[in-house]
């Protein structure tokens, strides 16, 4: 083989690497699977009362603190409210004692099967992602994707 | 007799502005948007829409948290959030508004009524003025809402970089679909 063709070989080679090498990770990028949070560590672990006061406090510091950057938030208290979507999917509402507020949980749908067996006034654990609070109605935290702890 | 009367009037009054109160609400409201483009349909779910109609007042409104909205692909989520909708700057959308020919709507009588709602909507900052057609149910004393409606994103401030704009449809195609409850003060 002639030094030029050799070259010429070498860049080709190089060349079809770097493709593989984008590829791969724009392909990555783009099929990047949502965050598992039942399986991620909780960011913050922390009861109903507890995230609503943080909110009621500091609506814009608690987003900071804990809906920015996708963390994984567990959080406890006493089912108040258990709804089933048209779709099938779960939404539980809890609550702490007598105090204003509440959180919004919607339950990933593997859980419709536990979810079916929860009822007013039982305890319950989630873990998922904090999107915020709507105070349309009332203050209402919203949780997504929670996959049931403890019940 | 006299004591009486005003005592009969004064429940009365206060029955009736009780029963004035009477609203109707709804707490996970399903939105979602699509666009379909060349490239890839674009389509997100929102479950966790908070609403109410007042039959009285006509007065409707909506409220969203941006981060809500659900997409298939992690990546389209991630840059919805952080390159269109800047959420952690501006985290909700909502609408304030009246229904227009709420005389049309019965509120007591089983059916579905055509409804005209005039408002204000907001998304990412920015206000426009909106006028919209849906249809409300009304079942088993729950009300349905349903409406279609075209958003375009650049009326509401969002900018689409050159590199993938064709990739994004001019407009979005938004979906409501909520079901609400009485409630009594």
């Amino acid at each position: 083989m002639k030094g030029g063709m050799k070259k010429r070989y070498y860049i080709l080679i190089a060349f079809l690497a770097a493709l593989i090498v984008v590829g791969g990770a724009a392909a990555y990028m783009y099929f990047k699977p949502h965050k598992d949070f039942g399986s991620s560590r909780a960011d913050y672990i922390l009861d109903a009362k507890g995230l609503i006061q943080e909110f009621e406090a500091d609506e814009a510091q608690a987003n900071k603190k804990f809906v920015t950057g996708d963390k994984t938030i567990l959080v406890s208290g006493t089912i108040n409210e258990v709804s089933k979507s048209p779709e099938g999917n779960f939404s539980v509402v809890l609550t702490e004692g007598e105090m204003p507020g509440s959180i919004s949980c919607s339950l990933m749908p593997q859980e419709i099967p536990r979810a079916e067996k929860l009822k007013k006034g039982g305890k319950l654990q989630v873990k998922g992602q904090c999107t915020g609070m709507q105070e349309l109605i009332d203050k209402q935290i919203i949780m997504i994707r929670c996959v049931i702890v403890q019940q | 007799m006299r004591t009486c009367t005003i005592l009969i009037l004064l429940v009365f009054s206060l029955l009736t502005s009780g029963f004035s109160q009477e609203k109707y609400l709804c707490k996970n409201g399903h939105i979602w948007f699509y666009s379909h483009t060349p490239l890839e349909d674009i389509e997100a779910h929102n479950n966790e829409a908070a609403s109410f109609i007042s039959p009285t007042t006509g007065d409707l409104a909506f409220q969203v948290l941006i981060k809500s909205f659900k997409f298939k692909r992690a990546l389209m989520e991630e840059h919805f959030n952080e390159n269109y909708m800047e959420s952690s700057k501006y985290p909700k959308a909502d609408f304030k508004g009246k229904i227009t020919n709420l005389d049309s709507v019965n509120f007591l009588k089983a059916g579905v009524y055509k409804t005209a709602v005039l408002g204000n909507l907001t998304i990412h900052n920015k206000t426009n003025k909106t006028e919209q057609n849906g249809t409300i149910e009304v079942k088993e004393g729950k009300l349905y809402l349903k409406a279609k409606f075209k958003v375009i994103p650049r009326d509401y401030d969002i900018e689409i970089p050159g590199t993938v704009r064709d990739k994004i449809a001019k407009s979005m195609e938004v979906t409501v679909d909520m079901v609400y409850e009485p409630y009594k003060k």
